[in-house]
């Protein structure tokens, strides 16, 4: 098989995604390659600027993975991640750019099942939407220029 | 940076799906990399050398560690990189098995792509690794144990012994969990009482051990070390002055049914659960209690007390120990198994009670339904274990073969003339002496039977008739029983979800508390210096129960004999210069960790030890001034835009 043209970014929290995912690899479950997990340790931690910046750079989606609502175990790490995921839609919606392309998942850390069908419905949404940076030939068109061109740059997401 | 990539083989659990020398390859262009090595297993005692020897020859300052996930192997690996003196922040990990070679297996190619990406990401995201401060802290040498059943008590004798002050926190009225409700244990069926009593005796007597019963642990905070634990304690209404002589409930007009007996006999409003209850004081339960006065007219110790309150109180530990136990399966959602709706369909848990030389009927098997002698029973096994559907649980629950056994056994030495069948689904008996065991009860005369049924059917007098095949013959058998005695599994208990909603632990998907490595720290949790034992932990017979708590309250010590304890270097810290001000940290940190300082210079400050890095105060700070330590921003968006 060739190699995946797509990319996915995975912000999983320490005490429930990434154990599950753990868990769901341990058992050997198949995943699209196409995610890659970034550990964290709270889905709270997760900041605009991350998901923003993961997909500026290259990234065609992001998921961000916590624990169920009402069960964060530092409180509501996850509802400040509910937020800010829906800030970040918001503003991708606002420069033109599919929202779906940054979610939300919850799951306890006994649920690899959750983790396992949370990766493939991102891998199969983020398939189903067309390239994030079509532009991008002979290096004319760079994500930072993109991100000028609505009038915006990095250091102002900030 | 100067930055060594380590690659692991896992024994081809990773080399197997990855060419580990091509990748070799390619981390060696990444910028910083100075050295890559590849070993078969990287933790073991050649792999640590080989690091080692790295570290000194080429001068590294960072490892990049391509081996297991994290959570596995990280504390070994950041052990080492201490050791070597390299620092807090030394190591970055690149989860090459988890995150790639288990779960790409039909794809190695992508697999390949994906591993380069992962190891550049940790190289990446190790030149911004910056070494973090830790402080010491002070250590209680005192331990708050949750639960005061078989395990909870072997671990405080165990933690007294060794001058250790104990905690011991129940939330029921007496200590003595499910054990208590036992009549006998497999596979010496001698009495459980004769085991737990003496142990019962020993914990109300030591002066290390301070019990707090009809108490909760409601809040959790502060360091390993130095957990600050706020203890709720509901009113018992009796005050220590009761002599124990039970007049009171001799004339308390209200009854509800036995919680302790399982629901086989009745108690009073004011009651104690068994004779030998620590502490032997009775209680009133004010949601029955009709307050007609009766039992303060007939107290001879004047010991009924209705102004008692809910009290709240804090205490300051060095390490804790979840001992909370399980409960049985409610094999009311077997709704065709009839328990619940027929008086003669009983549990495990119940017929315990009824065999007990102390229970309600003093040991003498009879129907509930009528009092007749029980001579026909049928014990049917795995009821809400090793059961997919929506209405039972996936797992073993480990005892169940060998606690109907046990009860069989009972039943045909009381009575050798009565039929009992065991009907299974594997008959499971390893542990020490089990299988002896098993096989002497079927010379005793216990039929086994391997089938299972889908329904229970009660006769107009009570008796039950149950169809079954049996899956060893094929031979369909139905047949009229006076009991059934259903082995509903074992499941997480109130309190051990309780206590994990408040310590943040991590459970498995039937409840219980997961441990952080099942071989390598089988009784530490995901939190420093909390630990878990017995059925808090997952199903398992007394022995194995007992066994568990005295590792536990072995990592305690070794926990406490350290002297000081550190803080953890990954918490959230602040930059003055940087910060604005604006106090969005303190009013979003679940801790109360950050405060602002006064103005005109207000600016927020981390209290270390009380942190514990979840990072929603970073990613809410305006100016970035708040960082976590290994979560910076520079760190993770290394690792995210690779």
């Amino acid at each position: 098989m060739s190699r995946p043209a797509r990319s996915i970014v995975a912000f999983c929290c320490r005490e429930c995604a990434y154990a599950a995912a753990d868990t769901a690899a341990n058992a050997r479950t198949p995943l699209p390659p196409t995610i890659r997990l970034v550990l964290v340790p709270c889905t709270g931690r997760v900041s605009p600027l991350h998901m923003l910046t993961a997909l500026a750079e290259g990234a065609d989606g992001v998921m961000v993975a916590g624990c169920l609502l009402g069960q964060c175990h530092y409180r509501e790490g996850n509802f400040h991640a509910v937020d800010r995921v829906t800030f970040a839609q918001r503003l991708l919606a606002a420069v033109g750019v599919e929202p779906e392309r940054i979610r939300m998942f919850t799951m306890s850390a006994g649920e690899p099942g959750k983790f396992v069908a949370a990766a493939h419905a991102m891998d199969r949404a983020i398939a189903a939407l067309p390239p994030l940076w079509p532009a991008e030939q002979d290096g004319h068109v760079t994500p930072a220029a993109c991100l000028a061109a609505v009038g915006t740059d990095e250091g102002s997401l900030q | 940076m100067r930055a060594g990539v380590f690659l692991c083989e896992c024994g081809g659990n990773i080399s197997g799906v990855l060419d580990l020398t091509a990748l070799a390859g390619v981390a060696r262009t990444y910028e910083g990399v100075v050295t890559v090595a590849v070993q078969q297993f990287l933790c073991g005692t050649e792999g640590r050398a080989t690091i080692a020897a790295a570290v000194e020859e080429r001068g590294l300052d960072h490892l990049v560690i391509g081996a297991c996930s994290r959570r596995f192997q990280g504390p070994t690996f950041e052990r080492l990189a201490r050791e070597l003196h390299l620092g807090e922040n030394a190591v970055s990990f690149a989860n090459l098995r988890e995150g790639c070679s288990f779960v790409h297996r039909d794809d190695p190619e992508a697999a390949q792509a994906k591993a380069e990406k992962i190891v550049g990401a940790a190289v990446a995201r190790a030149a911004f690794q910056a070494d973090l401060p830790r402080q010491r802290t002070f250590l209680h040498r005192s331990a708050l144990i949750v639960g005061g059943g078989i395990a909870g008590m072997s671990a405080a004798e165990e933690l007294a012994e060794a001058g250790i002050e104990v905690h011991l926190v129940e939330r029921e009225q007496s200590l003595g969990g499910f054990m208590a409700r036992l009549a006998k244990t497999f596979p010496t069926e001698d009495c459980a009482m004769c085991s737990l009593a003496p142990r019962l005796t020993a914990t109300a007597t030591d002066a290390r051990i301070h019990i707090h019963t009809l108490t909760e642990v409601t809040a959790i905070s502060g360091p390993p070390g130095e957990f600050r634990v706020q203890l709720t304690t509901q009113p018992r209404y009796v005050t220590e002055q009761c002599v124990g002589c039970g007049q009171c409930a001799a004339v308390c007009p209200a009854t509800a049914p036995s919680e302790f007996d399982l629901g086989m006999d009745e108690r009073r409003a004011i009651w104690r659960p068994f004779t030998n209850a620590v502490p032997a004081t009775f209680a009133i339960d004010m949601s029955l209690c009709r307050r007609c006065g009766a039992c303060q007219k007939v107290c001879p110790a004047d010991a009924i007390d209705f102004s008692q309150e809910e009290v709240t109180q804090e205490i300051t530990v060095g390490a804790i120990i979840v001992a909370t136990g399980h409960r049985e399966f409610n094999a009311a959602r077997k709704i065709p198994l009839g328990w619940g709706r027929f008086a003669n369909v009983l549990t495990q848990g119940q017929l315990a009670r009824l065999l007990s030389a102390a229970g309600p009927t003093a040991g003498q098997l009879r129907r509930p339904s009528d009092g007749a002698p029980a001579k026909k029973v049928l014990m049917l096994q795995c009821v809400g274990s090793r059961d997919c559907s929506a209405t039972g649980n996936e797992h073993c629950s480990a005892i169940c073969c060998l606690f109907a056994t046990l009860h069989a056994s009972l039943i045909k030495q009381g009575d050798p003339t009565a039929e009992v069948t065991i009907a299974y689904t594997d008959l499971r008996a390893p542990g020490k002496a089990h299988e002896e065991y098993y096989r002497l009860v079927q010379q005793r005369g216990v039929h086994y039977l391997r089938g299972r049924t889908g329904e229970v059917q009660q006769e107009a007098d009570g008796s039950l008739t149950v169809r079954l095949e049996d899956s060893a013959t094929g031979a369909k058998v139905e047949n009229t029983y006076d009991l059934v005695v259903l082995s509903a599994g074992l499941e997480a208990s109130a309190g051990t979800t309780q206590i994990a909603r408040v310590a943040s632990l991590q459970q498995d998907r039937a409840g219980f508390i997961k441990e952080f490595h099942p071989k390598l720290r089988p009784v530490d949790t995901q939190r420093a210096g909390i630990f878990v034992c017995g059925t808090a932990q997952g199903p398992k017979s007394i022995p194995d129960t007992i066994a568990q708590a005295k590792a536990a309250a072995a990592r305690v010590l070794a926990l406490l004999a350290a002297g000081f304890a550190l803080t953890s270097a990954q918490v959230a810290f602040s930059d003055p210069a940087v910060c604005l001000g604006c106090g969005v940290c303190e009013a979003v940190c679940p801790q109360a960790a950050v405060h602002l300082t006064s103005p005109p210079d207000a600016h927020a400050v981390v209290d270390a030890s009380v942190c514990r890095g979840c990072g929603i105060c970073a990613a809410e700070c305006p100016s970035g001034a708040i960082q976590v330590g290994g979560y910076s921003d520079a760190e993770l968006l290394a690792e995210a835009t690779v």
